[in-house]
């Protein structure tokens, strides 16, 4: 059996042209509304920042793929810490550009994501994109909340603290904002990097307090304050 | 030599193709469109998610928590609902702390389902805070804003 020319050679032979053609006509009809004018080479960009990194940097890139110009209008991160500009706000058709977007760690630390939504005067709702952060972990403290139940008994309870990265950085003190808690760094073996912070309630009545975990990078002399709770229901 | 006339399929049966070919034509495009990720995402749920209707039924204590930039909260946001965003962080989580007590169910919500700051909000509780009840509003602030439109 011969090997048909071409997919249309399938349909039956008194399926007219001019048919076909309103077949395609209703098809990108109905894809209509999913087309944007912008086109992203990718919604998602992943930064990582080191233990003495205070900025990080990445960018989004896209390209006016529609047959109009493009006005950017606005650019909202999801977080103070990001700020994020376009090159150029007005794009016409074919044109690249694209948002650079700075990080600010300020003092934290583990993954996060921020959000970034871009207006544009293509489309009603703001494209959607991802600024995934991972900042190396300095000092590991778990868990960050403690608490003695009403009628518990108001034993002392350790909370571990580990120090990560790098090598020339040191754990200097660990305070209590409330003068009824005590807290004390005690060593759980001789390196100088994993403690456990031993938190003693007041004996009695539901209070609480807010204790502080001071750390020192070591050549940067940059100072990281962790904040845990204790408290008394 | 003239065809048969039954090779010749009916007017109807010809329109009922193009109507096919059509419709997996617009298929097509919305899987491999960009844009129609975020549909496909808002039609699923997470495992830790929790819709508006269950958190109502809810007997327990709630604890609401908004996980919009500040400035959003400050514009609007659900009854007795605390702040608690990366951004604020180390301001906002003693009183989230003090408010909650045993048995309280923790419900984190951000603008809508594509957002992902609940979800790490939440993520963040369970494991740093170890606070053992802590879900995502499913849908966020939009679906709250959708029930309560008339």
């Amino acid at each position: 059996m011969p090997i048909p020319p071409s997919a249309f050679s399938l349909l039956p032979a008194s399926v007219p042209v001019r048919s076909m053609g309103l077949a395609l006509l209703l098809g990108s009809t109905l894809a209509a509304p999913l087309t944007a004018a912008l086109r992203w080479n990718s919604t998602e960009v992943s930064l990582h920042l080191n233990a003495g990194e205070e900025i990080g940097r990445a960018a989004f890139a896209f390209v006016n793929d529609g047959d109009a110009a493009v006005d950017i209008t606005s650019v909202v991160p999801g977080c103070g810490c990001t700020a994020a500009l376009p090159t150029k706000t007005h794009l016409a058709p074919g044109e690249k550009g694209e948002i650079p977007v700075e990080f600010h760690r300020g003092n934290r630390e583990g993954t996060f994501h921020v959000s970034i939504s871009v207006y544009t005067s293509a489309d009603d709702s703001p494209a959607a994109l991802a600024l995934n952060v991972e900042i190396a972990t300095l000092v590991k403290i778990e868990p960050r909340f403690i608490y003695w139940k009403a009628g518990e008994s108001r034993e002392a309870r350790s909370v571990r603290v580990e120090l990560l990265s790098p090598q020339s950085a040191k754990i200097l003190d660990a305070v209590c904002g409330n003068p009824l808690f005590t807290a004390r760094l005690a060593p759980v073996d001789h390196s100088d990097r994993l403690f456990d912070l031993v938190v003693t309630p007041p004996p009695d009545g539901a209070t609480f307090s807010s204790i502080t975990v001071r750390a020192q990078m070591g050549g940067a002399q940059t100072e990281r304050i962790y904040t845990l709770l204790a408290r008394t229901l | 030599m003239k065809p048969p006339v039954a090779a010749f399929p009916p007017l109807w049966r010809s329109w009922l193709l193009l109507a096919a070919l059509a419709t997996v034509l617009a298929a097509a495009a919305s899987i491999v469109h960009p844009a129609a990720r975020q549909l496909r995402i808002s039609a699923g749920r997470q495992p830790d998610e929790i819709t508006l209707t269950e958190a109502r039924a809810f007997r327990g204590p709630l604890l609401w928590l908004d996980a919009r930039p500040t400035t959003a909260f400050a514009q609007d946001h659900l009854p007795e609902a605390l702040p608690l965003n990366e951004d604020q962080w180390n301001v906002q989580i003693e009183a989230v702390l003090l408010r909650w007590q045993p048995g309280t169910r923790v419900i984190v919500y951000c603008d809508d389902t594509a957002c992902g700051a609940s979800r790490h909000v939440a993520e963040r509780l369970r494991h740093d805070y170890r606070l053992d009840d802590v879900r995502v509003l499913h849908g966020g602030w939009a679906a709250w804003r959708k029930a309560l439109a008339p």
